[in-house]
């Protein structure tokens, strides 16, 4: 068991040292000169030498690279050019905004996804199979950030129920809080809802082939019984991997969805700083973000474990 | 090809695909108006039988700008499709070949799909400056490994074929056995896969457009249009409206495509694609 934890852990390096280099190497992708072009095209010649000196791109990039890595390593990921804040702070300051977006629109996602792939791979070839499956297909095809602005469009500005954008913090008002979420959680869980149920429905219909669910049949359980203790159980394994992708997924797609509803996330910290070629917020983003998904697809694995005994013995 | 269109899906799919392409590629004829000409007489018209999907804010014929933003898209995501397939293709067949330096290779694919892809192409798009260029350098470079890992898995499964294993024992050269026996069977994931990523980069596209790191105004991508009607959603909704039915059109049918062309060419595929 244990084993096997440092064995994932040790597979992480690789992965994040690339994930680090991409993330640093931008900047020396940037055409033209990055001080001026943050100076804005008013700036005097020592504002943007000053600039440069405070960014350190007066020294080569190899000693760049060092330093940056320095930095990294004791969790300084430099500091904002236009915020007057600390990278780490500015991100950590707006990562509960977007992870409980990606966490309730995943909750919902699998809340509905994981029983209608149940549903579907009960009724195989039948109606409810080729209901369940269209809309899965068609929520895949659809544009979350789009379907944001139908929402907006609908609940916020025909109907008026929910707001069309904002956020409130739960400590404030869990239900102020639940009517800001409730939209843009919606709209990014239809596109997660999809990939959720055609996973479901493929493993349940391997599963449901199987002997020991030969065996619950024959033991007198229901159908019902039978997919949503037995057959759920069998696939579950699966069921985590594609909800292990679709949190990357929705992190990527939380970005937009921010945008959308003006929610002070990451993504609107990223997005903004894209614009305004703040470069520190731009790695540091790409950075902690890809971090917490591979963080996440870890423990993935070691749910793996506990979801399936087998594999723990072959551990 | 009979027997692909006697499955109804891929019928769909194909006819889906075929609206849209063909409303763009003719959209020099079909466009009743200039896409980017400003008309202020014009701001914000409901959809009527002159303008039939309505006028932007700045008076422009949104039918017109959706035909040739969706040529712009549509370039985009065929090009990056191509490109990432041949990209990926390569780096999956060396990779699955040459065990030696399939270790390193796989290990910068997994650290580049380790990111977000939507984010990783965001942050490249801003890198290099808005452009059509660029938006399909930083996609190519965000979906480029997933087609490497199918392409990988193919070549692995078709090494170690017989028939392969018989011609390398009768002295096939290496470029020969590629060429003759191992690419043919690597063809069908990969056509698939292609599809798939056609179908996403039509809407990681139309994100980047919708940020503002897509190509820069005034000419239209489906993205793009969405964005602009994104400040009048309360007087004219139509704007952004119908953009994105024709964004999911496109995307539905290229899903359909892939669907049908994975299940005719290999039921057993369903595991590698995807």
């Amino acid at each position: 068991m244990l084993r096997l934890i440092i064995v994932r852990l040790l597979a992480a390096v690789p992965v994040l040292l690339v994930v680090s280099l991409v993330s640093f190497g931008l900047t020396l992708l940037v055409p033209g000169d990055i001080a001026t072009e943050i100076a804005g095209p008013t700036a005097s010649t020592a504002d943007v030498e000053r600039i440069r000196v405070e960014l350190g791109l007066d020294k080569p990039p190899l000693v760049r690279m060092v330093q940056w890595y320095g930095g990294v390593l004791h969790g300084d990921l430099g500091r904002s050019v236009l915020l007057n804040q600390s990278v780490g702070e500015a991100v950590l300051q707006r990562l509960p905004v977007t992870l409980s977006l990606t966490f309730v629109a995943l909750t919902i996602a699998s809340l509905i996804g994981i029983p209608a792939g149940l549903l579907a791979a009960a009724k195989a070839r039948r109606w409810p199979d080729q209901l369940t499956m269209g809309t899965a297909l068609f929520g895949l095809s659809l544009p979350d950030f789009w379907l944001g602005l139908l929402l907006i469009w609908l609940f916020g500005v025909k109907l008026g129920w929910l707001p069309t954008g904002g956020f409130v913090d739960p400590g404030t008002s869990f239900v102020g809080w639940l009517r800001c979420i409730a939209m843009p959680a919606g709209a990014l869980a239809l596109t997660q809802l999809g990939p959720i149920a055609r996973m479901t429905r493929a493993a349940a219909l391997e599963v449901a082939s199987s002997d020991y669910i030969r065996t619950a049949r024959a033991k007198g359980l229901t159908e019902p019984r039978v997919y949503a203790r037995h057959v759920l159980a069998g696939s579950l394994v699966p069921i985590l991997t594609v909800i292990g992708i679709g949190f990357g997924l929705s992190l990527g797609g939380a970005l937009v969805i921010e945008q959308v509803f003006s929610l002070p996330g990451v993504g609107r910290l990223v997005i903004g700083a894209v614009l305004r070629r703040d470069w520190p917020i731009i790695q540091g983003g790409l950075l902690l973000t890809t971090f917490i998904f591979v963080a996440v697809n870890l423990l993935v694995d070691l749910l793996y474990l506990w979801v399936d005994p087998r594999m723990r013995e072959e551990a | 090809m009979k027997a692909l269109l006697a499955r109804r899906n891929f019928a769909i799919g194909l006819g889906l695909v075929a609206i849209v392409v063909l409303a763009a590629l003719g959209a020099d004829w079909l466009a009743p108006f200039d896409p980017v000409k400003n008309n202020y007489r014009n701001r914000l018209g409901v959809p009527d039988d002159v303008f039939l999907l309505g006028t932007d804010r700045y008076g422009r014929d949104v039918l017109s700008r959706i035909l040739f933003g969706a040529q712009v898209s549509l370039r985009i995501a065929l090009v990056v499709a191509v490109v990432s397939g041949l990209a990926g293709g390569l780096i999956g067949l060396v990779s699955g070949w040459w065990r030696g330096v399939d270790v390193w290779l796989m290990r910068v694919m997994d650290g580049l799909m380790a990111f977000p892809g939507l984010l990783l192409a965001i942050a490249l798009a801003a890198t290099l400056g808005p452009s059509e260029v660029t938006v399909v350098i930083a996609l190519a470079i965000a979906y480029t490994p997933r087609t490497a890992r199918v392409m990988r898995g193919a070549v692995l499964v078709a090494r170690s074929q017989d028939y392969v294993e018989a011609a390398r024992a009768v002295g096939a050269r290496t470029v020969r056995l590629l060429h003759r026996h191992v690419l043919p069977a690597c063809a069908a994931p990969w056509v698939v896969q292609q599809t798939y990523v056609f179908a996403i980069a039509i809407l990681a596209e139309a994100v980047l457009s919708f940020v503002g790191v897509g190509p820069p105004p005034p000419r239209p991508t489906l993205g793009s249009i969405i964005a602009d009607g994104r400040d009048n959603m309360v007087e004219a909704p139509w704007i952004a409206l119908s953009p994105g039915v024709a964004i999911a059109m496109l995307v539905l049918g290229l899903n359909l495509l892939g669907d049908g062309l994975r299940d005719a060419l290999d039921p057993r595929m369903r595991r590698v694609v995807r």
